[in-house]
């Protein structure tokens, strides 16, 4: 994942979770990014079925 | 999720005899009909304005009914005041859904708009909803409401939620048919969120947003757009006072996002029907904003 391209997701949910990591990694201080990491993993975690395509956009 | 049985404007009885049945459900309407209904396992929020079969409508003497599909196996209603609203998340069932409703204008919405992307699950299961109204001519007399169907209490301060559990392998999906795009105008962020917004930046630059709207003779029927990865979403104005300097809004700004006014849309009903026309899906559950209705002119459309 990098900020150079802006990753197309399916789900509005990740879009929005999406925005949401965005811009708690851009306060760029460690809790932040951490706690950014944890709603991705636990959102992928616990939506496997319904955002698994997404996921793969994210790591293919 | 299959087509649900009952997602129309009905009579008292008829919404009465549904809800009888025990099927879970969302109920739109006023509050006096609102507060005839029997107990179940249902949630209601008041609005009279509709998207019925036969157009946009106005009335007092129906409500509208969202029964959900057969795959929701179970609902169970709950209402939330502001301390307890960050555990409506959580609070779903794992695999399920919650449906929820807001009074417009109250501390939960306010809450909800600006802290809710911050609350714990949110992400876990799907949350849509709508915040409740009321007929503007009653505007400033009465307070839109939300009514626990369980319990059959009303408020004007809290929300309600029905967390639906869902047949496994079932999986819901919420989307926004957004008939707005940005525009091509200036880029406006904010520095601080909030449903009331006195300075922005303008390209980089501060100036004061009520100001710059008059300025600008800006049309405020237009929200403002954002893009969130692909999602556009609507903050719409509801008064922009250039000699206070206050703008407020209907939803709140978040600093980090750009803002653009969207461009004009010429007819609301043929681009809303152009979009979902391309989406090609068929919802159990749907609601509209008022301001389509409003400024779409959609009454009777």
């Amino acid at each position: 994942m990098t900020g150079a391209t802006e990753m197309q997701f399916s789900l509005l949910a990740t879009r929005i979770l999406y925005t949401r990591v965005k811009l708690m990694c851009a306060k760029k201080d460690d809790a932040s990014v951490k706690a950014a990491i944890d709603i991705a993993f636990d959102y992928f975690s616990k939506n496997e079925v319904a955002a698994g395509g997404d996921l793969k956009r994210v790591f293919p | 999720m299959k087509k649900t049985t009952a997602n129309s404007l009905m009579t008292v009885e008829a919404a009465a005899a549904l809800i009888r049945s025990g099927r879970p459900m969302t109920i739109a309407g006023s509050e006096a009909l609102l507060k005839q209904l029997p107990r179940g396992r249902w949630i209601g929020g008041t609005i009279p304005y509709f998207m019925s079969k036969d157009g946009g409508l106005l009335t007092h003497h129906q409500v509208f009914v969202s029964e959900l599909p057969p795959c929701a196996l179970e609902g169970v209603t709950r209402s939330y005041d502001l301390a307890a609203l960050p555990n409506l998340p959580r609070d779903g069932a794992q695999g399920g859904c919650t449906f929820v409703i807001l009074p417009a204008f109250s501390a939960v919405h306010v809450a909800f708009g600006r802290d809710g992307m911050t609350w714990p699950g949110l992400f876990d299961r799907p949350v849509v909803g709508w915040v409740s109204g009321l007929d503007l001519k009653d505007a400033g007399q009465v307070k839109p409401g939300v009514i626990d169907g369980f319990t059959g209490e009303f408020f004007n301060d809290r929300a309600v939620a029905l967390h639906v559990k869902l047949e496994p392998g079932t999986v819901a999906r919420v989307d926004i048919v957004n008939i707005f795009e940005p525009g091509d105008g200036d880029e406006i962020t904010f520095e601080r969120d909030g449903f009331e917004v006195k300075d922005c930046l303008v390209n980089g630059q501060k100036q004061n947003f009520a100001r710059y709207i008059a300025e600008k003779k800006l049309d405020t029927k237009m929200p403002l757009v954002a893009n969130y990865s692909g999602a556009l979403m609507n903050v719409s104005v509801q008064t922009a006072d250039a000699a206070t300097g206050t703008v407020s809004l209907y939803a709140p700004v978040f600093p980090g996002m750009g803002y653009r006014f969207a461009k004009p849309v010429p007819d609301y009903a043929h681009a809303f029907q152009g979009r979902l026309d391309a989406l090609r899906v068929s919802p159990d559950f749907s609601c509209n904003c008022i301001l389509n209705y409003l400024y779409g002119g959609l009454e009777g459309r």
